[in-house]
């Protein structure tokens, strides 16, 4: 208990659905953690199972002020850039994609 | 809905000091453990323990609505407009708060108390107390859970921190018997099928269930009889106090509509 470390927690709403951060605090074990966050994170939302993880344990990616992702739009991989997909090809003589 | 329609008035009155007996304890001990928000070791802590503290408070006013109410008070009239000594709870949880061991040895001894007390409640025959026996069971099993962790972490604590834990544990050993004197009343309750046993059965039981939870700790429990007489209604001072506390609001207008 002389230590206290920070730690995050993670609440699954269902079974089989993905943990999802709740939010973190300081406890002087793991044993702690988990019953301080019981108390803390389970008051509202309704878990059936609950994490806790010391927040050292947590590899963090670099940052240097620049979002992570691709340098070039790559909207053919989106869904969005199909939108236009239908009037494109009218524009250019085709006939209906799919027709033949 | 109220409990024990089926019976004639003595045993009405019996099942009603019985059901004041829980409802007392929760409320006081809630009350008691509510008076540390913003003053527990941690933050977290202060919120987990006033969680607790509200959780005891819930089940006491929920064990009040079971009882009958003719003159339609309401289950405020029994938690604030009592004088104390017509309140049931045990001395051990009416004490004043004193240092963090104490009081999470209290709230720990409490809750294995209460554990064979509403596991007995689970084979009541009357179904509402069933039915509240496994809702409270629900929160204190997690209560436990809160009282061995800290616990642990305070024996792990060093050579001061033991002292200090072993005597709250000295200190809630000499109030402890209250929590399960034999009363007067208690076979009649047996007998009509209420209770599958006189709760004062459990004293042997309840004394080796918390020996056993902290002798790995290094700590021993020693009771003492006779202990005050809660039960009774022969209460301390502090429980004045409390009850004056806690109702401060409700006296400064006992007709309002809250």
């Amino acid at each position: 208990m002389a230590d206290l470390g920070i730690y995050e927690v993670f609440g699954q709403e269902r079974s089989g659905a993905a943990f999802c951060h709740v939010g973190s605090l300081q406890a002087g074990d793991g044993d702690l953690a988990l019953v301080l966050a019981r108390e803390l994170f389970c008051r509202r939302s309704e878990f059936v199972a609950l994490w806790v993880v010391a927040r050292p344990c947590i590899q963090v990616a670099p940052v240097a002020g620049e979002p992570l992702g691709p340098a070039e739009p790559r909207t053919y991989r989106l869904g969005v850039g199909y939108r236009d997909t239908v009037e494109k090809w009218q524009r250019f003589g085709g006939e209906r994609g799919g027709d033949r | 809905m109220a409990i024990g329609s089926g019976l004639d008035g003595g045993l009405r009155a019996v099942l009603r000091e019985y059901v004041l007996t829980l409802a007392d304890d929760e409320l006081v001990l809630g009350h008691r453990d509510s008076e540390w928000c913003a003053f527990a070791p941690l933050i977290e802590e202060d919120v987990a323990f006033a969680s607790i503290a509200q959780d005891e408070i819930a089940h006491a006013q929920m064990l009040y609505g079971l009882l009958p109410d003719p003159s339609g008070r309401g289950v405020d009239a029994l938690a604030f407009g009592r004088e104390p000594r017509a309140m049931r709870n045990a001395v051990l949880l009416e004490r004043p708060n004193g240092d963090w061991a104490y009081s999470i040895v209290r709230h720990y001894v409490y809750d294995i108390a209460d554990d064979l007390r509403t596991a007995d409640l689970l084979r009541s025959g009357e179904p509402l107390l069933r039915t509240a026996a496994e809702r409270m069971r629900r929160e204190e099993r997690y209560h436990l859970e809160h009282g061995a962790t800290w616990l642990r972490a305070l024996a792990g604590g060093g050579p001061d921190a033991l002292r200090r834990l072993q005597a709250a544990v000295d200190a809630v050993a000499r109030d402890s018997f209250d929590l399960f004197r034999p009363l007067a009343w208690e076979g009649a309750l047996v007998q009509v099928g209420i209770l599958p046993q006189a709760p004062s059965q459990h004293w042997e039981s309840f004394a080796a269930a918390v020996q056993a939870a902290i002798a790995p700790l290094g700590l021993r429990f020693t009771p003492e009889r006779p202990a005050p007489h809660g039960r009774e209604g022969e209460h301390t001072a502090d429980l004045a106090e409390l009850l004056a506390t806690m109702g401060e609001v409700r006296h400064s207008d006992p007709q309002a509509n809250w």
